[in-house]
């Protein structure tokens, strides 16, 4: 029973952190936004929407990119 | 309330509730198959009620957040949820990672089932009902998050979120009730990508509004976030393609 609750927890938080790096960057740029907002009340929704939104995909795209390299890589140890 | 506000929550909902839908099918029928209906169908109906009590009981107290709050909570919580789902369908239409494959799952949880001791009390199989209700309670908590989170936008989207969820449940219940074989030839990793950029198109949305972004054209800006992911997610699909041949 504990082992079953147990995995049940730990699916709830795999639903949001699959990649550690993924979703600490995508919390610590929310985070630089935040204080941004802060420091300069007023930006303006195309200097904000627009950082939030470009700083999120270059982060999944540089992710991704990473962990393709990585596989390319083993593929590459694999076959010498 | 417009179609133009309603139709991307019901759709959300829909395709999100579908995909999760298909792979709690896929246990909860492999159980059924290999230990009895009874025990299945049993661990099933538990795992509703708990997760019926779960909402009942969080989301009233999310109503009871202040509305900046919930909506950077709402919003970090689509974003990781939904830019989790994005990455993983990059990278398998990508051929980095191995595609999501239901008969495999069912064969491999049949197999294991098989195995496990049969020891019945109160006429149930433990081993069955726990599987069947862990499988049902981990996707229905999936299910019950995205309705709650793509209908934060206002009390009027609740109905069409949990509308499309229950026609993805009524979907997958008719074709499981008629084949009796897992879902595989769902395009599940299409299906997820969509999702993908829906449910990041929501949370990045609502995490703007949570940080006071003052979006443009209102609700239309989520039409505009989800057209940008889809095209960063096919170029990042075209490069991943190109860095793993390298």
């Amino acid at each position: 029973m504990m082992t079953a609750l147990r995995a049940i927890v730990l699916g709830i938080v795999a639903l949001f952190v699959d990649d550690g790096a993924l979703a600490l960057g995508l919390l610590g740029w929310t985070a630089v936004n935040g204080l941004a907002v802060r420091a300069w009340p007023g930006t303006s929704f195309v200097v904000l929407g627009g950082a939030l939104f470009f700083g999120y995909v270059a982060i999944l795209l540089g992710n991704v990119a990473y962990a393709a390299d990585a596989a390319g890589g083993r593929r590459r140890g694999m076959g010498k | 309330m417009t179609w133009l506000q309603a139709a991307p929550t019901l759709l959300a909902a829909f395709l999100a509730s579908f995909v999760e839908f298909v792979e709690a099918a896929t246990i909860v029928l492999a159980v059924g198959t290999v230990r009895g209906w009874r025990s299945a169908l049993s661990g099933t109906a538990l795992a509703l009620l708990v997760l019926a009590a779960l909402v009942l009981a969080l989301g009233p107290a999310l109503a009871q957040m202040p509305q900046q709050a919930m909506q950077l909570v709402v919003g970090l919580l689509l974003l990781l949820f939904g830019m989790r789902w994005l990455r993983k369908a990059i990278l398998r239409s990508a051929g980095v990672i191995a595609l999501h494959d239901e008969e495999a799952i069912f064969r491999s949880e049949a197999a294991n089932l098989r195995l496990a001791r049969h020891s019945a009390g109160w006429g149930l199989d433990p081993v069955a009902t726990i599987t069947a209700f862990k499988s049902v309670l981990l996707e229905g908590t999936e299910v019950a998050f995205i309705v709650i989170a793509v209908s934060a936008g206002g009390p009027g989207l609740l109905l069409p979120a949990a509308a499309g969820a229950a026609a993805a449940a009524l979907l997958v219940l008719a074709i499981a009730a008629a084949v009796h074989r897992p879902l595989a030839r769902v395009p599940e990793n299409t299906l997820k990508f969509a999702v993908g950029v829906l449910i990041s198109a929501f949370g990045i949305y609502w995490t703007g509004e949570g940080l006071r972004v003052a979006w443009p054209g209102g609700d239309l800006a989520l039409l505009v976030l989800a057209a940008g992911l889809l095209t960063a997610g096919l170029l990042g699909a075209r490069a991943a393609t190109a860095l793993a041949a390298r």
